[in-house]
């Protein structure tokens, strides 16, 4: 792996930016720029498999995992549905989740430090995808907005882990005294870090 | 099906309770939210307070689903039974206070209290709309941004007049009087006023007609009524701490406040050792 590679700053050129909800100008990354550099670090040597997804009634999530030699990251994207304007009709659920998926890749690669920059130059600490993120698809997952280097987890985190726990038949008490046990806090109120954890080793289990 | 309120509490939310105790100290947020502590001890407020709350729903409740309120008697047998429950259920030992110094005083003084209420209250000109109606609504940062954490409450009861304007009611059992400027600046009624404009139950720039009726926990108990309003202004700054307060959550701050809640909180042994 070739850490410098991966975590060097893209240029002004590789940065794109659209409006995000709020009015303000979110900047991103396109995602074959991020394949590109998982390439050129990784010399090509990395996959990326879809673990899950699911259909909401607007927007379709998907957990992605990139692996690269033995280290794997795990995230989640999404990506809202398309509908006709006119009938509402779905245009294509397959893009939707390509779409997801592609934004689970970049969520990914961040993980391994790919645009690290692009939050540390905004909000002078790191990891804050809630308003700059570098996917203006998945803005709606922040807490508290402050820009806390390693904020509350997003309420697709929470979903998933609850649904985690109910299939392995664990009580909402069952797991929030595993959490406290291992990250001080209980599940509501893990860090998004801590959350991304615990939902890998319930995975791996 | 309508959703409840245990439906809310399912997802990550914030209430005006957690609001209230964050802000109060945000120390005992921590403990009694982020890490669920088992509670040290408890004071006979809660249950006591939670009981009388369960009989005047059922009172209200009988009149809106047959017309007819419940008897002093239904009420009380219920104020008995959901305290001596509550007694029981509560692992950590009950401090009890002058006003009721054992179980028994504790349920003569509420069956008082419920008798003081039976005899005062009055509906006249007065719809029940709603008992106990869960709301949620999204909360927003300064800047417009949503949050991923909704806001939820129940109100206890929603009262409708004949012109169809709603009057929103907070039950509490108190021993002081209430002053004006507390029900005034009282986040738990500009949350109420928020959750209610945000569903569409009154328009989003309406004035909000508020009342707390307070049951005195006196020799001779008395019903009292205190009124307030809440305007958008109110909300827009609620919405503001609301914010505020999952900012510092989010950023681990925690920190002791004392206060005159602290003769009553359930975690000073682990205060103490901070």
């Amino acid at each position: 792996m070739n850490r410098q590679l991966l975590e060097q700053p893209f240029t002004a050129d590789q940065i794109k930016q659209r409006e995000g909800g709020s009015g303000r100008a979110i900047d991103y990354i396109e995602g074959h720029s991020v394949i590109q550099r998982l390439n050129d670090a990784f010399e090509s040597a990395w996959s990326f498999e879809i673990i899950s997804h699911e259909i909401h009634q607007e927007e379709v999530v998907v957990i992605g995992k990139l692996t690269a030699g033995t280290l794997a990251k795990s995230q989640f994207g999404s990506s809202r549905i398309t509908r006709n304007r006119d009938t509402k009709d779905i245009v294509s659920l397959a893009d939707d989740l390509k779409a997801a998926a592609t934004d689970a890749l970049k969520k990914c690669a961040t993980l391994f430090g790919v645009g690290l920059h692009m939050y540390a130059s905004k909000n002078g600490h790191g990891d804050n995808s809630n308003s700059h993120g570098n996917d203006p698809e998945n803005r709606s997952g922040g807490n508290g907005s402050n820009g806390n280097t390693n904020g509350r987890l997003s309420s697709k985190q929470h979903s998933f882990l609850m649904k985690l726990a109910n299939e392995r038949k664990l009580t909402k008490k069952e797991l929030n005294e595993r959490c406290v046990q291992e990250f001080g806090a209980v599940a509501d109120y893990l860090s998004r870090n801590d959350a991304a954890k615990m939902i890998e080793k319930m995975l791996a289990h | 099906m309508k959703p409840n309120l245990k439906a809310y509490r399912e997802e990550l939310h914030i209430s005006h309770s957690q609001i209230f105790t964050y802000l109060s100290c945000s120390l005992k947020y921590q403990f009694q939210y982020v890490e669920q502590r088992p509670q040290e001890r408890m004071s006979l407020a809660l249950p006591f307070g939670k009981a009388i709350h369960n009989a005047i729903e059922r009172y209200y409740r009988s009149i809106m689903e047959s017309g007819v309120p419940a008897d002093l008697d239904v009420i009380s047998d219920l104020f008995e039974e959901s305290l001596t429950l509550g007694l029981e259920k509560t692992p950590a030992p009950i401090i009890f206070k002058q006003e009721a110094e054992d179980a028994g005083s504790a349920i003569n003084l509420g069956k008082s209290m419920l008798k003081a209420f039976h005899e005062s209250v009055d509906l006249t000109g007065w719809k029940v709309a709603a008992v106990e109606l869960p709301l949620a609504a999204p909360l927003y940062t300064p800047d417009g941004e949503r949050l991923d954490i909704q806001l939820i409450g129940a109100i206890d009861l929603l009262l409708k007049d004949t012109e169809g304007r709603y009057l929103v009611v907070d039950n509490k059992t108190s021993k002081q009087k209430k002053t004006q400027e507390a029900v005034d600046d009282d986040h738990q009624m500009t949350a109420y006023s928020y959750l209610l404009a945000t569903n569409g139950y009154v328009f989003p720039r309406a004035e909000v007609d508020c009342r707390f009726d307070v049951l005195r926990k006196l020799k001779t108990p008395t019903f009292e009524h205190y009124h307030t309003s809440r305007t958008a202004e109110h909300r827009k700054r609620f919405a503001r701490i609301a914010s505020a307060v999952l900012t510092g959550i989010e950023s681990r701050l925690f920190i002791p406040t004392k206060g005159w809640l602290c003769s009553d909180c359930q975690y000073q042994d682990a205060c103490n050792s901070w």
